[in-house]
């Protein structure tokens, strides 16, 4: 079996395992098995009781990975998330520091309502998601690979919330919006959560699986034109260099060069999952919205004006595919 | 990557073909459009074949741009994954690395994937908005051309004066006609090129109705003008050749006589030319009798020298005596060389006349050649119709009369070559025949001229001039001006119309009987001496057959009679 192949069996059929448990709900799965192909974070902004949480556990169940839920509240420490060093006596009567380990070290993370800790204890998993890597008392700590950080947020309840530095949310490979379940959705949930047997996940891809499909996704080749189509994207979200005028009216500050990276991993899994082998612009395309929409920034205008991340990548999209024509006109 | 790319490429360099006719055929479009609406003002005179030619040659242009101009592959390829929605397929086939991991699975792909694609349907040769907005302005162009040519919004009224004006038109093309064909020649003038090329123009603005009826006849004036001003032109010019001609011919004779006289002074050699028959026998006889009686005296003299000299040898002369013999013999001997010198002289100038004798004896056998004469009568016609034209009178030479002279000169030619010979000045001969040529040239152009300002002025129903008459044109009131042969006023104008035919007896004539200076005046151009003999002889033939009635015979022999007597 090729590579390719190999990715895409892979991927089903994780994917078909969560189908067990999550109702509904495809892309955000298939968004989320693409960050963990992508070694990427991701975050996940939704109502409560929307699944994120199960969608996230039944993922670390459904690969035999670790997996640690920190919720997140106001009074939470830094410490809370990566550990501290605590004062113990040992058998032999000595007294000495010993480590223990805070949830950050785990292959899943679930990041629970994370807008709700305060900026100090959000840093604390600044350096865990970028570096994999976490430093107590002068001391680096390596992070188990794979490590995935699912946060959650709930966009309604503000009060009490601290937003996300521009910084942290750069780290999350996608931001994924969670839908409400449709009613033919919402009815399969209640049947299988009210009744009698609930569904069990089963472990169906090691974490080598994952660290494999890691590698196949990144030899995925992109042609330069593709490549460029792919910096069009991620320029024209810029202010100042964008051509597209909702951007130049509604955006303080466009995606960083981390955008780009993201955006190029994601559409060769995109790429992948389709069949193909060459990354194109269509991936590009179906990749923008969850690799871009927390990384620019909204003025006050647009917020006065009710205008979504999400409308202002369609518009870079539509300005930047009008740009990309047809090189034999006729 | 192998994959073969051609039939795209050639579909690809196929419709831009296409498309470039499209396009060229667009801009021809505009182009006549705006042709169409300089026609249209009447800016311009637009030809529906020319519109066809623009056309035709943008649209031409534009495809052969189209299919010649490079195509780059790497745009094709492009176009090809957009167009077959092969999702940059090909594009990264292209670029991918032979040893990459993916290389050898995405080849496949795109191969497979490219075998469904058939190069006409991605590259489909359409006929849609764009062809038919290419299209548009050349039919516009022609929708205008066609309006404007089709009369259908002018009013009846105006109908029918546009079709008198494009009769009109017709009748210019006819009457120019002569005119156009001389300007079709190599060299012909700028101005009559112009002037026919602005005929052409407005025969064409009138059988297309684009010009009212005012209008047409008022540009017809104007061309008139220009017409009977070149007719002006080409009549000096015609002068001016002849005059040419006729000081080659002057010129021959001239050297001929310097040639054979080269010891003689030339105002000796003039004298000696113009001395008549009788006087150059008159002069020869004279000179013979005084040769006759030198000789006589010089014989005589030199018998009484040689008696003297017997005497002298005589003893028993005196001194007294000896002396006197003596200076009687030195006086006879200073006779005697008076005498041979006188001798010399004679035989010298005998000499002289005898080869002046000889010279005039050509001359005048060149001035008698038949063609010679021929020639000199058609310079005669040539000169007087020239004066005609010039005098605003219709001329009465035809077209055809003008070209049989010029058939006849080039005949004749040949005729005077031998005489170019003995006169042993050919290339006078040639320039003298080449002037006369020109001659005719200016002629036919002079008549073109004429026969065009005359069809003109009949399309104006302007009356064709008459010949001013005699009395205006000389100032001399003969008596005898529009009268008829018994003495009686004459009914109806003098035209100055060629009858051909043979004249009958009986019936009134009006005749014109001008005594005074020729119509030529002083531009005649061929000397009396040379004209008179022969005109005297057609004269006397005319009389004797009868051609000139009874009445007007005394007139004639006395008129040739008092040019006999040196002309009055």
């Amino acid at each position: 079996m090729s590579n390719a192949a190999w990715f895409q069996e892979t991927f089903s059929r994780i994917q078909s395992e969560l189908a067990k448990v999550i109702v509904g709900q495809e892309e955000i799965v298939r968004n989320v098995l693409v960050g963990l192909a992508a070694n990427g974070h991701v975050l996940l902004e939704g109502m409560p009781g929307l699944g994120k949480t199960l969608t996230v556990r039944s993922l670390a169940q459904c690969l035999s990975l670790n997996f640690s839920r920190i919720q997140f509240t106001p009074d939470m420490m830094p410490a809370d998330v990566t550990g501290t060093n605590i004062f113990v006596q040992t058998p032999e009567g000595g007294r000495n520091f010993e480590f223990r380990h805070g949830p950050i070290f785990a292959n899943i993370v679930l990041a629970d309502e994370i807008n709700r800790a305060t900026p100090k204890t959000q840093s604390a998993l600044l350096e865990a998601m970028q570096e994999r890597s976490v430093t107590i008392g002068g001391k680096r700590m390596q992070l188990d690979e794979p490590f995935l950080v699912m946060a959650t947020q709930n966009p309604i309840e503000q009060e009490g919330t601290y937003s996300l530095p521009e910084a942290q949310l750069d780290r999350f490979f996608f931001k994924l919006l969670v839908p409400d379940p449709t009613k033919a959705d919402l009815a399969e949930v209640v049947k299988r959560t009210t009744g009698t047997i609930e569904p069990q996940v089963q472990p169906v891809a090691t974490k080598e699986e994952i660290l494999r499909m890691r590698h196949v996704a990144r030899e995925v080749p992109i042609a330069e034109s593709v490549l460029d189509f792919g910096l069009n994207l991620i320029v024209a979200t810029r202010p100042n260099e964008s051509k597209v005028p909702a951007v130049q009216k509604y955006l303080r500050y466009g995606s960083s060069p981390r955008g780009a990276q993201c955006l190029v991993t994601a559409a060769r899994i995109f790429a992948l999952l389709d069949g193909r082998f060459n990354v194109s612009k269509e991936d590009l395309k179906q990749a923008s919205l969850p690799v871009l929409r927390h990384r620019i920034g909204l003025n006050f205008e647009a917020e006065a004006d009710s205008i979504t991340q999400d409308k202002i990548i369609s518009d870079v999209i539509l300005g930047v595919e009008r740009q990309d024509r047809d090189p034999i006109r006729v | 990557m192998n994959i073969n790319l051609k039939p795209f490429l050639y579909r690809v360099r196929l419709l831009r073909g296409w498309r470039a006719f499209w396009v060229g055929l667009a801009t021809s479009g505009v182009a006549c459009l705006v042709l169409a609406g300089l026609d249209l003002s009447r800016i311009v005179q637009g030809q529906p074949h020319w519109f066809g030619a623009i056309l035709a040659a943008g649209a031409l242009l534009g495809l052969f741009c189209g299919l010649l101009l490079p195509v780059r592959e790497a745009d094709v390829v492009k176009s090809i994954d957009r167009r077959a929605n092969l999702k940059d397929r090909l594009t990264t086939s292209r670029e991918v690395e032979a040893d990459s991991s993916f290389a050898d699975e995405l080849t496949q792909d795109t191969q497979s994937k490219l075998t469904t694609v058939k190069p006409a349907a991605i590259f489909p040769m359409r006929f849609g908005k764009f062809e038919l907005a290419s299209l548009l302005p050349s039919v516009i162009a022609l929708a205008i051309l066609g309006l404007s040519a089709s009369q259908i919004l002018i009013p009846e009224e105006k109908k029918k004066e546009l079709k008198e004006v494009a009769a009109m038109g017709s009748e210019i093309e006819r009457i120019a006609k002569p005119l156009t064909d001389l300007t079709q020649k190599a060299d012909a003038k700028s101005d009559e090129k112009r002037l026919a090329m602005e005929l052409e123009r407005l025969q064409e603005l009138m059988q297309r109705g684009r010009l009212d009826k005012p209008e047409a006849l008022q540009q017809t004036g104007e061309l008139k003008k220009d017409a009977e001003k070149l007719k002006v032109e080409n009549a000096k010019e015609t002068m001016a050749s002849l005059e040419q001609a006729e000081d080659s011919l002057r010129a021959m004779e001239e050297d001929r006589l310097q040639q054979a006289l080269k010891d003689v002074s030339p105002e000796r050699a003039r004298e000696l030319a113009s001395l008549s028959d009788k006087e150059r026998e008159q002069a020869i006889s004279e000179n013979q009798n005084r040769e006759d009686q030198v000789q006589a005296e010089i014989s005589k003299l030199q018998e009484q020298i040689q008696e003297a000299e017997t005497r002298l040898q005589n003893q028993n002369l005196t001194e007294a005596q000896r002396r006197q013999l003596e200076s009687d013999l030195k006086t006879m001997q200073e006779q005697m060389e008076k005498l041979k010198a006188e001798l010399a002289a004679l035989q010298e100038a005998m000499q002289e006349l005898m080869k002046s004798q000889e010279i005039q004896d050509l001359l005048k056998k060149m001035n008698d050649h038949p063609a010679m004469k021929e020639i000199q009568e058609m310079m005669q016609q040539l000169a007087r119709d020239a004066q005609r034209a010039q005098e605003g009178e219709p001329q009465e030479l035809t077209k055809e009369q003008i070209e049989q002279m010029k058939q006849r000169v080039q005949e004749l030619q040949k005729d005077l070559e031998e005489l170019a010979k003995e006169l042993q000045d050919p290339q006078k001969m040639e320039e003298f025949m080449q002037a006369l040529k020109e001659s005719l040239e200016n002629m036919g152009e002079c008549q073109a001229c004429n026969g065009l300002s005359i069809g003109l002025m009949q399309m104006l129903g302007i009356p064709v001039p008459m010949p001013s008459n005699a009395l205006d044109r000389m100032g001399i009131d003969t008596g005898l001006v529009n009268k008829t042969e018994e003495g009686t006023p004459g009914a109806g104008k003098a035209r100055p119309t060629a009858i051909r035919g043979q004249r009958q007896d009986g019936g009134k004539e009006t005749f014109i009987e001008v005594r005074g200076p020729t119509t030529l005046g002083n531009k005649t151009s061929i000397p009396l001496r040379q004209v008179l003999p022969n005109a005297r002889k057609k004269a006397e033939n005319a009389i004797d057959r009868r051609k000139i009635p009874k009445q007007h015979e005394k007139r004639v022999k006395d008129y040739f009679d008092s040019l006999g007597q040196g002309g009055k």
